[in-house]
């Protein structure tokens, strides 16, 4: 698959082929983790390339990388090597700042930093928050998943889920919000 | 956090920058005099927040389920060795890597450079504008260092031709024609000079020049990504 079909497949959210680049990439990514940079403890190996994909995945997701100049697989690497530096600055306390050059494709990348820095309890809400949008009955699931999590504006959702105006579908968003709220409070 | 359907409408439209400027002035005129305002505002942005992160945090879970699966799907595929040869292998390895190391003795210069010198990957994009470029990298890529390196020479002022005609000289143990490609790369300021400075004390080293490998070794900064490789080889040249 070329790089313009997999960016395609990623943005349309085909599992079958994040998994098959994911389980692709790891065992390469893990080795150079481990001569380049030291890293000896899987554990460790297999958190920063989680984190490291996450954000490949969501940068494409998010429209970041259409014109990708370098291939997947290097844009992946360069990504690895800002985390890696986040990665150590959080344990050594260390306020380097990252050696970037802005004319490259990683000039705009984001780090989804304030997903990853999160303690426990940040990260059970939000797990909470996810299940709880999943779970959501119609439209409301179709809304709430367009408005946060693909970004569409109010505009787009009323067209996509058949309102008649934007003001329509804002107060549904609204109401879609409240009952999501309900449900956390279960 | 109770807000009404209009509050949430407002804050997404001034998130968004959906407001004219004259709302956006009125709105941000209201942040600063209207503490309950403000303190609202704030509580959406931190929901907004967790909104947009919960998504992330489910993809990450998702990524753990497939590890794990890939985990089960390998133990059921390993096979149990009995701890009795496991034993006997890792007696054989001992004494062979003693024997090795009895009768050869320390590691040559060259055979430092064998172990710690890994051409670079090519990382640049073959766009199809400078067809020898491309053919270069892609004979480079096959591992046929000559070829690419009579391709690169066609290059003289393209430092990405220079970089990688001194990965070549160096993966054909030519350490005179790699130090003289690196000391030019390194003369302007560019993503290789990190491992173009590696490189460069390994090709000295291969050269039998062990004091200037080491003042170059030395001179890595700590920031480079070659830090540790160049402290370890250090180590070993002591």
């Amino acid at each position: 698959m070329d790089k313009k079909a997999t960016i395609q497949s990623i943005q349309n959210q085909d599992e079958r082929v994040v998994q098959r680049i994911y389980s692709e990439f790891k065992p390469k990514f893990v080795n150079w983790l481990k001569g380049k940079y030291k890293i000896g403890e899987q554990d460790a190996c297999s958190e920063i390339y989680q984190r490291s994909f996450t954000v490949l995945f969501f940068n494409i997701k998010r429209g970041k990388l259409d014109n990708l100049e370098a291939s997947i697989e290097t844009y992946l690497f360069g990504i690895g090597k800002m985390i890696v530096r986040e990665w150590w600055r959080e344990r050594e306390q260390d306020n380097k700042s990252l050696d970037l050059n802005d004319k490259d494709d990683l000039a705009q990348v984001d780090l989804l930093s304030n997903a990853f820095n999160g303690n426990e309890i940040d990260d059970d809400r939000r797990r909470k928050l996810a299940k709880a949008i999943q779970a959501m009955g119609e439209p409301c699931k179709t809304i709430l998943t367009l408005f946060y999590w693909e970004r569409n504006s109010m505009e787009a959702i009323a067209a996509k889920t058949g309102y008649k105006n934007e003001q329509g579908a804002k107060k549904k968003k609204y109401l879609c919000l409240e009952k999501l709220k309900k449900q956390m409070l279960k | 956090m109770e807000l009404s359907a209009e509050h949430i409408a407002l804050f997404d439209a001034y998130i968004r920058n959906e407001l004219s400027a004259q709302e956006r002035l009125n709105f941000e005129e209201k942040l600063n005099n209207d503490n309950a305002f403000k303190q609202d505002f704030e509580a959406f942005k931190s929901f907004e927040q967790d909104m947009f992160d919960a998504e992330v945090i489910a993809f990450k879970d998702k990524l753990d389920e497939w590890d794990k699966s890939a985990k089960e799907n390998t133990k059921e595929k390993t096979r149990i060795i009995p701890i009795r040869l496991i034993g006997l292998a890792a007696s054989i390895a001992i004494i062979v890597t003693f024997s090795i190391l009895y009768f050869i003795g320390q590691p040559s210069h060259q055979d430092l450079v064998a172990t710690n010198f890994q051409p670079y990957d090519n990382i640049l994009t073959v766009r199809g504008e400078k067809e020898d470029l491309d053919e270069g990298l892609m004979r480079y890529e096959a591992k046929e260092y000559q070829a690419a390196i009579a391709l690169f020479e066609g290059y003289p002022d393209n430092i990405n031709a220079q970089f990688y005609s001194g990965e070549a000289y160096l993966a054909l143990n030519d350490y005179e024609a790699a130090i003289n490609v690196y000391k030019r790369v390194l003369q302007t300021d560019g993503i290789f000079n990190e491992v173009s400075e590696f490189h460069l004390a390994l090709a000295y080293l291969g050269n039998n020049n062990t004091q200037l490998a080491k003042e170059t070794l030395l001179a890595i900064q700590k920031e480079s990504d070659y830090f540790i490789n160049a402290e370890e080889l250090l180590v070993e040249l002591e």
